[in-house]
């Protein structure tokens, strides 16, 4: 099969998404040469379909079905498009909350990386970038102004969502990709300021493995695939010249790694936020079309959950709703009047990503019983403030509870129910943990500076560095932390250039 | 994904059998909504293990007349409601591998109803939703070096 050389860089970066772009964004602004490879398409937004079949198959990863593995599988939804998950999210922005910082400077070092001095700055700086602002009024929607209701009915701490969207005019559709270009996702953010600044972009480029020479990361090999079969093509290389930054998300950036042959805990440690959504059926019309697909959120931080508002497609949400032939239709005929509200927790479980079949990935992940008894006091509690906000009926989607809930009193039912996992829809988004950071290089797979333990030159930048979840959405922090980590590397270059000059 | 023609028309069926033609509420017209494409599109994009799960929901779904009731036939030899009871049935069972195929089904139907135009025109869903001012011109245009198309690079 033919190899060729594709590109040569100072600094190769496989990955668009939060960290991949970011690192482009600070590299390339430093004056350095930078390529990035990105296994999905580009995206432009004129081109995208607007039907959720249409998003998922051409957005996500495996078209959104990807899974991991336990006593029942749950989906993964990452995106593999440029701009990676973030243009398929829903922008929301959290900066990473304190405890984390203490957590992950005493048990793991990486004070250096997540000081609040040094970080805070950034993170003003990237919510200046990508216009964050809360979520206003005049396009929260009926949804999050439901949840609202909800929420102060019971005197939660609810609260619209800061999201990287400050132009937002509601139009529901984030998973396809914003219409207007409102959402700062990277495809219409940091990707066109590296380029501007001269970085180059190579897509439908799969990296296998990284290249080595002398125990020093050079450059990556990979397949090219053909646009409109998926299928791979001839192989290629791009070679870098100071450094090789993978930032292909938290299922395939250990792929890669593993392929490589880098060592340390790479794949374990695998963590998520896994979330379960519930609908409720209101006499008054809630119109989910209108509004921002998520606009509003009770931060539950002490009970280890967050619940938020969650406008879907009508696909997904008629597929949501109970009922199979005359009594769906009749249902789906009014999807007007449903809201649709998610619990999503930070599970304590921890998994595993390796190498499956033919190199495909394989992710094991099983919540531990702690883990389903907290999103289900989550559940319990989105199904109160429905109630609370007027709902006639509330569809729980949970097994050996009753399909339909006819008031508060019936929420007793779902409280007392004996729930395991697998009565529990569950998935995530959130991924993070497969090529930890941190000091002690017999536990974890990159220093604080995001270079492995083990091979000059290489450095993993996206939430696979993350050595715990965070209780929060985490596009920020990612941003952040590559960000600081990026700065100081090109520092460093340019230092070491000039010396050896 | 290429399925036997046994196995398009379980599939139909059953998709057919979540939203019954000329039903009440949001039902598809006669011959509105293609089951198959939808249901293809979708395997096509999926990974081999989902596509696995794909077609063991036909297969399970088919033959559920047989397996879960003892009649000595497949989903396609009953009517449209008994088809829809079955179906939530199924959707109710004990089994979470056989919840969780059947929903999938009824995401596939889902996707296919609302995916075609003229359905989802008629559910009213989009009337909210503020036309986007850009005009497809004004959008970004990302530049790539290249894409697969191209061969590139020094050999």
């Amino acid at each position: 099969m033919k190899r060729a050389t594709l590109d040569e860089a100072d600094f190769v970066i496989v990955g668009t998404g939060a960290g991949g772009a970011t690192a482009a964004r600070v590299l390339a602004a430093a004056g350095h040469s930078v390529v990035m490879l990105e296994e999905g398409a580009r995206l432009n937004t004129s081109e995208r379909p607007r039907d959720a079949g249409g998003a998922l198959a051409q957005a996500m990863r495996d078209g959104g079905s990807q899974v991991a593995f336990g006593s029942a599988p749950m989906p993964l939804l990452q995106g593999r498009c440029v701009g990676g998950s973030t243009a398929i999210n829903s922008g929301i922005i959290w900066r990473m909350p304190d405890d984390v910082v203490e957590d992950w400077t005493s048990r793991f070092g990486l004070g250096h990386l997540v000081d609040p001095a040094v970080t805070d700055p950034i993170y003003d700086r990237i919510e200046e970038e990508l216009e964050v602002t809360p979520t206003g009024d005049e396009v929260l929607g009926g949804n999050a102004k439901a949840m609202a209701r909800g929420a102060e009915a019971l005197g939660l701490p609810g609260a619209p969502m800061r999201r990287n969207a400050g132009r937002c005019r509601g139009s529901g559709e984030c998973l396809q990709g914003c219409p207007g270009e409102r959402r700062q996702s990277m495809d219409v953010s940091y990707i066109p300021r590296a380029l501007a600044d001269g970085a180059r972009l190579h897509t439908h480029a799969r990296v296998e493995r990284v290249l080595v020479e002398r125990g020093r990361a050079v450059g990556v090999r990979g397949r090219r695939l053909d646009a409109s079969t998926g299928r791979s093509r001839a192989t290629f290389e791009v070679r870098a010249r100071r450094g090789v930054v993978l930032a292909a998300g938290v299922v395939h950036t250990p792929l890669i790694l593993l392929r490589s042959h880098v060592a340390g805990p790479v794949g374990l440690h695998f963590q998520c936020h896994p979330g379960a959504a519930m609908l409720g059926r209101f006499d008054t019309p809630i119109r989910m079309s209108f509004g921002a697909t998520q606009g509003y959120e009770v931060p539950m931080r002490e009970r280890g959950y967050k619940l938020e508002s969650l406008s879907l497609p009508p696909e997904m949400l008629a597929a949501r709703i109970p009922g199979t032939g005359a009594e769906w239709q009749e249902r789906i005929a009014a999807l007007d009047h449903y809201a649709q509200w998610a619990a999503q927790s930070r599970f304590e479980a921890q998994g595993r990503v390796r190498l499956g079949f033919g190199g495909t990935p394989w992710v094991n992940y099983e919540p531990t019983e702690h883990d389903i008894a907290k999103l289900k006091e989550g559940l319990v509690l989105l199904a109160r403030m429905m109630f609370e906000a007027g709902a006639r009926e509330v569809y729980p989607g949970i097994g050996h509870v009753p399909e339909v809930l006819h008031g508060p009193d019936d929420v007793r039912l779902l409280e007392a129910a004996a729930t395991t996992r697998p009565d529990l829809h569950l998935m995530a988004s959130h991924l993070f943990g497969t090529a930890r950071a941190g000091v002690d290089a017999s536990d974890s797979v990159v220093g604080p500076n995001l270079e492995a333990h083990g091979m000059r030159g290489l450095f993993v930048m996206d939430a696979s560095i993350f050595p715990t979840n965070l209780g929060v959405n985490p596009q920020h922090s990612i941003m952040a932390v590559v960000w600081r980590a990026a700065t100081e590397l090109a520092a460093e270059d340019a230092g070491r250039v000039a010396r050896a000059g | 994904m290429r399925l036997l023609k046994m196995e398009q028309r379980w599939l139909e069926a059953a998709l057919a059998g979540f939203a019954p033609e000329d039903g009440p509420g949001l039902a598809p017209r006669p011959g509105e909504v293609d089951w198959r494409a939808s249901f293809e599109r979708m395997a096509d994009s999926s990974n081999g293990q989902a596509k696995v799960g794909m077609r063991a929901a036909v297969w399970l779904a088919g033959l559920a007349p047989m397996w879960l009731e003892g009649k000595p036939h497949t989903l396609i030899g009953l009517a449209p409601e008994e088809r829809a009871s079955l179906l939530e049935r199924l959707l109710a069972h004990r089994s979470f591998a056989v919840r969780e195929l059947v929903l999938l089904l009824k995401l596939q139907a889902a996707f296919a109803l609302l995916g075609t135009a003229t359905a989802r025109a008629r559910s009213g869903y989009d009337r909210d939703r503020p036309a986007p001012q850009e005009s497809a011109a004004s959008l970004r245009q990302l530049h790539v070096v290249s894409e697969s198309s191209l061969e590139g690079g020094r050999s």
